[in-house]
């Protein structure tokens, strides 16, 4: 056989084992959010212009409770926020803000993080992107992305 | 008599060795781990399945603390990642954040069946060596990060005996986190 046959046969066998490999390694690293539900829950943030008192506080997690697709809420009434936990697919940061503008009085802006800000942040957040992409993939194949 | 010699003898010593090994265990203090819950398994409120209790106990607080962090305006230039959106569908920073952490705490408290694979936390706190560190933490933003994780344990009912065992391992890790 010409060597450079055989040599072609070496690194298309070598090229398929390593992407079988792979393609289990990262199936591997997904498994343990193919059923978590937190896989798809965004977290947001209000920012109201002022503090807040209990009350103002309750009233703001009503509210928030009414709305479906958010799933959890906690107000900082000291520094004005309000972080909630919701599914994109169900309900955006932009309705969320919406909606609860319309039902609370308190005047409040929705915050955002720019791109510097989204490139560092705590290590424990980072992953890189090929295999975050691929956790992505999985993630769409073995879950319903819109279910609750 | 030479047999019955050679399996007293055997039989005095596994004795031995099984009395011993028992006491060695009941003189064993529980780690923080296992006064957490432990490895006793449980059912699983989100995703089904069974979990240890331990870690079941630690990802409530962590999942409790990760909101009281992000609502944090100090804590947000080191978790800002947190709160940016990803496309519908797609693993969001809160899941990859919640698993890391509850992985991290679950090896810290003396669990055996998991494991941390980030970085040690001298690198990974250290702008040279991790990108993704964008300050180097001082003592005032680590106050307010166990701050944070004491009040996600309140939030889940720890015991406070538990929760200050909890707050005196997070101040072992200080003077590693904090660089600045």
């Amino acid at each position: 056989m010409k060597p450079i046959i055989l040599l072609m046969r070496t690194l298309g066998i070598l090229l398929l084992l390593s992407g079988i490999v792979f393609i289990c390694y990262t199936y591997y690293k997904a498994v343990p959010f193919i059923n978590d539900p937190k896989a798809n829950l965004q977290l947001s943030r209000i920012d109201f212009s002022d503090t807040l008192t209990a009350n103002q506080a309750k009233a703001i997690r009503a509210s928030l409770a009414e709305i479906e697709g958010v799933q959890h809420a906690f107000v900082n009434p000291d520094a004005g926020t309000l972080v909630y936990s919701h599914y994109p697919a169900v309900v955006s940061a932009e309705k969320v803000h919406a909606q609860l503008s319309a039902a609370v009085p308190q005047p409040m802006e929705r915050h955002r993080v720019d791109a510097a800000a989204l490139a560092s942040g705590c290590p424990v957040t980072g992953e890189k992107g090929i295999m975050r992409r691929m956790t992505n993939f999985w993630l769409n194949i073995f879950r319903n992305p819109n279910a609750l | 008599m030479k047999i019955a010699k050679f399996w007293l003898v055997a039989l005095s010593f596994a004795a031995i060795l099984v009395f011993a090994s028992c006491d060695k265990d009941d003189d064993k203090d529980p780690t923080l781990y296992e006064k957490l819950g432990g490895t006793e398994r449980v059912a699983d409120p989100a995703g089904g399945g069974m979990i240890e209790k331990g870690r079941l106990g630690l990802r409530s607080v962590v999942d409790s603390t990760i909101f009281v962090i992000a609502a944090d305006p100090s804590l947000s230039p080191y978790f800002a990642s947190l709160l940016g959106e990803v496309g519908s569908g797609n693993l969001t920073n809160l899941a990859v954040l919640s698993k890391n952490l509850t992985d991290f705490f679950c090896v810290a408290t003396g669990a055996e069946n998991f494991a941390y694979d980030g970085l040690d936390m001298a690198a990974a706190h250290d702008p040279a060596r991790n990108p993704r560190m964008a300050l180097k933490a001082d003592n005032a933003s680590y106050d307010s990060f166990i701050a944070a994780v004491v009040v996600g344990a309140q939030q889940n009912s720890v015991p406070s005996e538990l929760i200050t065992e909890v707050g005196a391992l997070l101040e072992t890790l200080r003077t590693t986190v904090v660089q600045r």
